[in-house]
C-alpha cells in the first residue's frame, strides 16, 4: 500500500489510496485457494499443512474441491504418464491466474522413480508451467509453508491491469507452456519490462 | 470345520474328483519350503469351482491373482513361462492354498476365473496389462493400470523401456535406461503394439 498524503482536518483516519493492481494483487496474495489434490504420499503432508498444527488457513489458504475456484495448484506426489493429461486439464479448467507449486521429489523430478521407472513423469514441469519446487520427499509442513511463502511474494508481483511481471508461458498465452516440447517453437524471449 | 494340512486339502480335491476327470495336479514346494499345487490351465476353472464349493474345502476367498515372469528365474529346467499365482484363503476354516498356471509366453491363454470369484476381473487384468496373459472368458479384459494406448507388458523380462510417452521424452536429458534397450534404438528388437 502506498502512503498518502493525509488532509490536516483528520476525516481521513481510515483511508489509503493504492492502485487498483496492487489492491488486487494484495488480495490475490492473501486468498490462494489451493486445489484439493494430492496423488501422493506428498498428500498426507499437505493435509498436516492445512490442519490445526500448521494451519494453512491463517494465510488465507483454503482447500477447493474444484479446480474453477482454484488460485493454486499443489502437485503433491507421483506424476505417472496416465495421470499427467488428467494433470494438464486440470490446470486448464483453473482460472487465470493460476499459480503451480510442485512438492517433492517425485513432482520436481521423478524423485526415487526418475531412473527405473516404466510409467513415472520425470517431473510435472514437461505438462504444466511451474511456479515454485519445493525439494524434500516429502517435505515437511515448514517447507511447504516456505515455498507458499515465495509463491506470495510473486503474486504480490502479479499485476491484472498493468504490465506483468511473470513468467513469459503465463503471459504470452498457454499455448506456449510446452516450450521444450517437440514440434512447438521454443519459447520467445520476454521483453516486456518488470513492473 | 477344521483347518485342513496342505497335504489334506490336496487329498480331499483328489477325493472329490472322479477318477476319470482328475485334472493332473501336482504337488511342488518353493524355494522357501511352501507347497503349492500346479494345475493345468484348462482345468483351472473346474478346480477353482470345486475349492469355493466343496464344504470341506470351502476357499470363498480369492486373496491375490499374480503373475510371474520365469523368464530370466533361476529355474530347473529353464522356463520361459508365465506363471498365474492363485492365493486362495478359506474364511470359515482358516486355512489356504497355493494354485499356479503356467502359461506359454507368446500365446498364453488361461481361462478366467471371474466367473467363480468375481474379484478375479481385476486381478485379471492387471496380469494382462503387465504381463500380457489373455484370459479367455473375461467379461471386460482392457488395460487396467497403464494407458490404453501402452506398448508392451511392463513386468516382462524383456520389456523394452520407452523412449518417450504423448510426446514426453521418457527420462530427462542426459539420462539413460542402463542394461535395457529403449525402444527408437537400433539394437532394440520390434515389440508387438498388443500385450
Amino acid at each position: 500500500m502506498t502512503d498518502i498524503t493525509k488532509p490536516a482536518n483528520g476525516a481521513d483516519e481510515h483511508v489509503f489510496t493504492t492502485s487498483i493492481d496492487e489492491f488486487l494483487a494484495w488480495g490475490k496474495e492473501n486468498s490462494l485457494f489451493y486445489l484439493l489434490f494430492a496423488t501422493a504420499c506428498c498428500g498426507i503432508e499437505l493435509m498436516q499443512t492445512g490442519g490445526p498444527r500448521y494451519d494453512i488457513d491463517r494465510l488465507g489458504m483454503i482447500p477447493r474441491a474444484t479446480p474453477r475456484q482454484s488460485d493454486l495448484m499443489i502437485v503433491a506426489g507421483t506424476i505417472t504418464h496416465k495421470m499427467a493429461s488428467r494433470v494438464r486439464t486440470l490446470w486448464e479448467q483453473m482460472t487465470e491466474p493460476r499459480w503451480v507449486v510442485s512438492m517433492g521429489s517425485c513432482a520436481n523430478s521423478g524423485g526415487p522413480f526418475s531412473k527405473w521407472s516404466y510409467s513415472v513423469l520425470n517431473g510435472v514441469d514437461k505438462y504444466v508451467p511451474v511456479d515454485i519446487y519445493i525439494p524434500g520427499c516429502p517435505p515437511r509442513p515448514e517447507a511447504l509453508i516456505d515455498g507458499v511463502m515465495a509463491l506470495r511474494e510473486r503474486v504480490k508481483k502479479y499485476r491484472t491491469l498493468g504490465v506483468r511481471d511473470r513468467d513469459p508461458h503465463i503471459v504470452q498465452g498457454s499455448d506456449c507452456a510446452f516450450g521444450a516440447h517437440p514440434g512447438k517453437p521454443p519459447l520467445p524471449e520476454t521483453t516486456e519490462p518488470s513492473a | 470345520m477344521s483347518a485342513l494340512a496342505f497335504a489334506d486339502i490336496v487329498e480331499r480335491l483328489r477325493a472329490v474328483f472322479p477318477a476319470a476327470t482328475l485334472p493332473a495336479i501336482e504337488t511342488k514346494t518353493s524355494d522357501n519350503g511352501q507347497p503349492w499345487l500346479l494345475v493345468p490351465a484348462n482345468d483351472i476353472v473346474r478346480v477353482a469351482t470345486v475349492l469355493r464349493d466343496d464344504p470341506v474345502l470351502g476357499f470363498a476367498a480369492l486373496c491375490d491373482l499374480t503373475g510371474w515372469d520365469l523368464l530370466k528365474y533361476a529355474a530347473n529346467p529353464p522356463s520361459t513361462d508365465i506363471a498365474i499365482v492363485y492365493y486362495l484363503h478359506s474364511l470359515i476354516h482358516r486355512h489356504h492354498l497355493t494354485l499356479k498356471v503356467l502359461a506359454p509366453r507368446d500365446t498364453g491363454t488361461v481361462p478366467s476365473v471371474s466367473s467363480v470369484w468375481p474379484v478375479a476381473n481385476y486381478f485379471e487384468r492387471e496380469v494382462f496389462d503387465l504381463l500380457g496373459v489373455h484370459f479367455a472368458g473375461h467379461p471386460n479384459l482392457k488395460r487396467i493400470m497403464m494407458p490404453d494406448d501402452w506398448i508392451g507388458s511392463p513386468l516382462r523380462k524383456d520389456y523394452i523401456y520407452p523412449a518417450s510417452y504423448n510426446g514426453i521424452a521418457h527420462l530427462r536429458d542426459g539420462q539413460k535406461f542402463e542394461d535395457a534397450p529403449t525402444r527408437g534404438d537400433a539394437a532394440a528388437p520390434a515389440q508387438a503394439a498388443k500385450p
